[in-house]
């Protein structure tokens, strides 16, 4: 009689443990250690490899062992969310079952309890799957994009030193940073007024505009921020910005200089040439205009009816109901899932050229153009993926993104009087903390509409930090080399929540 | 006490076994503040009941619930927007507002929020309405239900014309539901303009569908503790948007121990309250509460 298939999954479990913890040769054991190192490597910033990548010496072997590891682990750690997805789906039936089977017999507190687990089930759902389809996803691009850094960088740094010596990186696309402000990027970004008017129309009635951030002197300092950049770049439209009052980090800019920056973005930057570069990274859109290209081979239409179909199943509780919601309006997911999928995911080529014309107003406006990249490195590396989700989602992969961004860096002339931060900026986060403090006050026993039962204990959370990396949420097995893909049904269990 | 009357009561916000009963006291058409615990009386079913006088809950969570039909836009979008700003103007600072809008269904526009001028802007933002249908007994009782859920003091200010056109549910269930729970109800009816210059043109019948709709709005309205309106021109809404915010924020609250059963009738709850004058002698006042209780019977 063959083993119960627990049974099978012990023995198999015991066996890669045993092929983990006593390698059979010197050999085998060697490259473990090496592919571990890798690994910890991947931990670094994307600067920190830029410098380092070079002087490093892993061998193709090592680099194949570790891309194999990480897409196991991946796959590893999205199926024990589905797993635990399965779990809950099989809760909010049950509850809804019981709930049809004996309606009218339930005791108010029986129902109300039955209600409680369901309206939190669903909750759990949604977060489940926002970090299935996007929070793994990315925490992984990140890791695989630093490996790939590690291997390609070396032979790129060369090619940048080449086209450096002999002149041709003068022939690259936007090499004329002598002329911004006078040359076009795109004719005709006037034009994009009146689509930039109804598009902000069309996202109020949507409910997907978070309210608008009530700190006269945090707007004041991001404007005169925005006009410094706006004024050393090639926009030539009048830029609005508006501060939302949201916890979601993100900025995003719609067509005709509708420039929208979030609270949870000016907290989270560390000096003021991060937010000049995110600044600058989004007034490209507004130059470049890559929603007016964007609306020639995609609809807006459909984008919208994209958000209003989430506003939609948000609002008549549907599977992702409550959860979503909060995953919108207030969670660390924001807005910015809804915004960011399309509407201003943008393109890769176009979020490319937004991120080279973005480094370049930057440089000019006086700032150290790493701004940008070491926000980026920031948000993915040190304050967890989860919590940049939106920012990133759907854009370039991020190696390509990384070294293009670096390539441009390399290209631009040194400045040695370039501003990395100022007392302004310090005296707006000040501010700023004044006015998080007043919105979680605010927030404080906030009651709504859209919760369809008061009263329920409090749902379970993920047990996530914004500080923390993936694996606070999925915790990965060690390294073993070719032994590791066993060892997917070993790993501890997830936390509950 | 049963299950489903203990939920409510403590989902009225105050102790076990506790309600609260929202007064608003007039005194020929002023709003009166100041008065005490010896000031009122609080009848249930004709027998006088103990109670004690308790600041009304702040902050109040106050639903705006307006029409917006294909008609209703077309007509009345600007009557609507006078009430609204002339509400936001008065509201209090301290309280939470929400917006909901419905024509064939019910869409919350705005979650609550203290910015009250969201509500005014929430409504500007509303796209044209799809339906020409009034579904107002579906819309309001669905408010009601979902407010019925949130602690404290609650409030759904009604901007409509009182036509109801496809409802599942009808007045009564609306009515029903009122008499379950303590949210006040306060209504700012459309239309009445129109109806002054056609009614002589009209038929019986639409004269008196015009009546009906105007009383089932007074009727809930009253029942329920609050107070209705029919504004005949355009910028008596804002007085009116007004004078609700104003009566929100003179609102008393008495808390007692209800001593009905859920027997499925009605048991009246009736609150006097008096104005003694120097020389001791007490008149009576005008009282706005709710008209008492019904809780459906339990097995």
């Amino acid at each position: 009689m063959p083993p119960a298939p627990s049974l099978r999954a012990a023995a198999a479990c015991a066996a890669a443990l045993t092929a983990a913890l006593i390698p059979a040769t010197a050999g085998s054991q060697a490259a473990d250690a090496v592919g571990s190192r890798l690994l910890n490597e991947l931990r670094r910033s994307y600067l920190d490899l830029f410098a380092s990548a070079p002087d490093m010496t892993y061998g193709a072997a090592d680099l194949a062992a570790a891309r194999q590891y990480l897409e196991d682990a991946e796959d590893a750690c999205a199926d024990r969310f589905k797993a635990r997805r399965t779990e809950h789906e099989r809760t909010l039936r049950d509850a809804q079952d019981r709930l049809r089977r004996e309606g009218a017999r339930l005791s108010e507190p029986k129902r109300h309890e039955l209600h409680c687990t369901i309206q939190n089930t669903r909750m759990l759902l949604g977060q489940v799957e926002v970090l299935l389809r996007h929070g793994v996803p990315v925490a992984f691009d990140n890791r695989e994009a630093k490996l790939e850094l590690i291997e390609k960088w070396p032979a790129e740094r060369r090619a940048i030193d080449r086209a450096r010596a002999d002149g041709t990186y003068a022939t690259r696309r936007w090499a004329d940073v002598a002329d911004i402000g006078f040359r076009v990027i795109k004719e005709g970004q006037e034009r994009d007024i009146d689509d930039g008017q109804e598009a902000l129309r069309e996202l109020k009635r949507a409910g997907l505009l978070p309210e608008e951030l009530q700190a006269p002197d945090v707007s004041a300092y991001v404007r005169t921020l925005t006009n410094r950049v706006v004024q050393s770049s090639d926009v030539q439209v009048p830029v609005r910005v508006t501060l939302l009052d949201s916890s979601e980090i993100n900025a995003f800019a719609l067509p005709g200089g509708f420039l929208f920056i979030e609270r949870g973005l000016l907290e989270a930057v560390e000096d003021e040439a991060e937010l000049a570069g995110v600044i600058g990274h989004e007034i490209a859109h507004v130059a470049a205009r890559h929603s007016h290209r964007l609306r020639q081979s995609a609809t807006i239409a459909s984008i919208f009816y994209e958000a209003a179909q989430i506003a939609a199943v948000i609002l008549t509780g549907g599977a992702a109901g409550i959860g979503a919601y909060y995953a919108l309006k207030y969670g660390f997911y924001g807005v910015g899932l809804a915004i960011d999928l399309r509407l201003l995911g943008i393109s890769r080529e176009y979020e490319l050229e937004a991120d080279q014309l973005g480094i370049q107003y930057t440089w000019k406006a006086g700032f150290d153009p790493t701004g940008f990249i070491r926000f980026f490195d920031q948000m993915a590396t040190r304050r967890g993926y989860v919590n940049g989700l939106s920012w990133f989602h759907q854009h370039p992969p991020f190696y390509q993104r990384m070294v293009d961004a670096q390539r441009e860096l390399s290209f631009l002339p040194r400045k040695t009087d370039a501003v990395f931060t100022s007392a302004a900026f310090s005296q707006m986060k000040q501010a700023l903390s004044a006015s998080t403090a007043a919105a979680r006050e605010r927030e404080e026993g906030r009651p709504s509409l859209l919760t369809p039962e008061q009263g329920c204990p409090p749902p379970p959370v993920l047990e996530y930090k914004a500080d923390q990396p993936i694996e606070s949420l999925c915790p990965l097995p060690p390294f073993v080399g070719t032994t590791q893909a066993s060892l997917q049904s070993c790993v501890p269990p997830l936390p509950r929540f | 006490m049963c299950a489903a009357a203990a939920t409510l009561l403590t989902a009225g916000g105050a102790g076990q076994g506790e309600q609260s009963i929202y007064v608003t006291v007039e005194d020929h058409g002023r709003l009166v503040s100041g008065l005490e615990s010896k000031d009122f009386e609080l009848l249930e079913d004709d027998r006088p009941r103990p109670f004690r006088l308790e600041p009304a809950e702040r902050p109040a969570s106050i639903a705006v619930l307006v029409e917006n039909a294909q008609d209703s836009r077309a007509l009345f979008a600007r009557e609507i927007r006078w009430a609204l700003r002339g509400f936001g103007e008065a509201a209090s600072g301290d309280h939470w507002y929400a917006l909901a809008s419905f024509a064939h269904t019910l869409s919350i526009d705005v979650d609550f929020t203290r910015q009250r001028a969201r509500i005014a802007s929430g409504y500007d933002s509303l796209a044209e309405p799809l339906w020409n249908d009034i579904d107002l007994w579906d819309a309001m009782y669905e408010m009601l239900d979902r407010l019925a859920r949130l602690p404290g003091r609650r409030i759904l200010l009604v901007v409509a014309s009182g036509a109801d056109t496809l409802s599942a549910h009808s007045r009564a269930d609306v009515r029903g539901l009122l008499d379950r729970t303590t949210i006040v109800v306060f209504a700012c009816g459309l239309g009445a303009e129109l109806r002054n210059r056609w009614e002589p043109y009209w038929s019986p019948a639409q004269q008196l569908a015009a009546t009906e709709r105007e009383t089932a709005l007074r009727s809930l309205a009253s029942a329920s503790g609050g107070a209705s309106w029919f504004p005949a021109f355009e910028t008596a809404f804002a007085d009116v948007g007004r004078e609700i915010a104003e009566r929100i924020d003179h609102q008393y609250r008495l808390v007692y121990v209800p001593d009905v059963r859920p027997d499925g009738r009605f048991h009246e709850v009736k609150v006097r309250a008096y104005r003694t004058d120097a020389s001791g002698r007490r008149s009576r006042l005008t009282v706005s509460a709710k008209s008492g209780w019904r809780w459906p019977r339990t097995t």
